[in-house]
């Protein structure tokens, strides 16, 4: 009976990780548009913000995205990429793009996707071995991974809120523009993704009013 | 029963064969440039993406775009081609400037993909490895052309032994990479002479 026990619920935990890991694989994801039209005008934007940041030489690709089921408009993502919303894109205001891109090259300079990487990998290690001591250890990486990434992103995106305003006082903009870029955002429902965190809505509002305060 | 089984999953893996490429100079290559310009500088940024998302830095991942490198290819190729043959890596101070950009992507279901890769390939899939290039000239700031070229292939995720036993061919997306680089470069060279008299023109 013991034995039974302990069978069925080692294959309800083993059911139960494959529907967490399949259902993490089939969320709505970024999908870029090969070759969409404005992608020349943010590669320009690109190149004129490059070279105020601490390496100039960095290649970033910047492109333009579908707008996805979770309706992300701006995207950081792993090997220097910046994903901008279609919709965004084909924006007249040229001053919104510069602050969408310089924020997404604030987050590179400032490491944080290397930074959570770092601290996951950490968490899945420690994980893994416990789970070689405690049955079923090894599962928990799945419920503390997000937690992780709340917590983290919750200080990079300040830091790098800071760092945007840098970018964009030292490019001969006010700073504001990152503030208005992301009352856009707030406003119109888009979301940001930075790595696998995604922040929307309510989770803008500490950062608008900070910002309000620093660009007064 | 329980070695075979074993014997199964462990041979397991991935069987490659080419499908297309775009434009394919490289069935009938033009006519070499003869021209040689001085002061060519390449940059190459590579990229690897798994269903159209970057890929993260694990272990796994690291695997795989290593075997994706393509300095190699690039470095290759431009020995056989005039214009390219003395070109210098990453130097900004050149007059010309070659930038190189990999795009090694994976198109297909990511359900599937996932679903293989948990049940050790007892499910099998496929997807298609796609390899694009995108290579701009530049004199100065100036932009003067942008080249493209796109190599696909098929990968096949089953028990070889199973299925298929002769599916499987060695090298498969590293040839895809290197014959689309070279199909991109063929064409920076037809134009090296239209690139080189452009600028010598308005520099005159």
């Amino acid at each position: 009976m013991a034995e039974r026990r302990v069978s069925v619920s080692r294959g309800l935990s083993v059911l139960s990780a494959a529907g967490l890991l399949l259902a993490a694989g089939c969320s709505a994801g970024i999908r870029e548009i090969y070759k969409q039209p404005q992608e020349t005008r943010l590669e320009a934007v690109r190149d004129r913000l490059a070279p105020i940041t601490s390496e100039p030489d960095a290649h970033y690709w910047v492109r333009v995205c579908e707008p996805s089921k979770q309706n992300v408009g701006l995207a950081v993502l792993f090997q220097r990429h910046i994903y901008i919303a279609q919709p965004i894109a084909e924006l007249p205001d040229d001053k919104m793009l510069t602050a969408l891109v310089a924020h997404g090259i604030a987050h590179h300079r400032l490491h944080h996707l290397g930074q959570r990487s770092g601290v996951l990998t950490l968490q899945n290690v420690v994980f893994k071995v416990g789970g070689n001591f405690v049955p079923g250890l090894g599962y928990g990486k799945y419920a503390t991974e997000p937690l992780s990434e709340v917590a983290m992103g919750s200080w990079q995106e300040m830091a790098a809120d800071a760092k945007t305003v840098e970018y964009l006082k030292e490019f001969g903009y006010t700073g504001k523009e990152w503030l208005d870029a992301l009352v856009y955002l707030q406003e119109h429902g888009y979301a940001e993704r930075v790595s696998q965190l995604v922040m929307r809505g309510n989770d803008f509002t500490g950062r608008i009013a900070k910002l309000k305060k620093e660009t007064q | 029963m329980r070695w075979l089984a074993l014997l199964l999953v462990a041979s397991c893996g991935c069987a490659y064969h080419p499908v297309s490429h775009t434009p394919n100079l490289i069935a009938s290559p033009p006519p070499a440039s003869a021209v040689s310009p001085s002061g060519v500088g390449i940059s190459l940024y590579p990229r690897y993406l798994q269903f159209h998302e970057p890929l993260g830095p694990s272990i796994e991942k690291w695997w795989s775009k290593r075997q994706g490198r393509f300095v190699s290819h690039v470095q290759e190729r431009c020995q056989s081609l005039p214009s390219l043959r003395q070109a210098r890596w990453n130097d900004p101070s050149a007059p010309y400037q070659v930038v190189i950009e990999v795009t090694q992507d994976m198109r297909g279901s990511s359900f599937r993909y996932k679903l293989t890769d948990f049940t050790k390939y007892l499910i099998p899939s496929k997807d298609e490895g796609i390899t694009r290039v995108a290579v701009r000239v530049y004199h100065g700031k100036s932009l003067l052309k942008t080249y493209e070229a796109e190599g696909i292939y098929e990968t096949r995720r089953h028990l070889l032994f199973l299925l298929l036993p002769m599916g499987w061919r060695k090298g498969v997306p590293s040839q895809v990479a290197n014959d689309t680089i070279y199909d991109a470069l063929l064409q920076v060279d037809r134009d090296a002479a239209e690139w080189s008299a452009q600028t010598s023109g308005s520099n005159g």
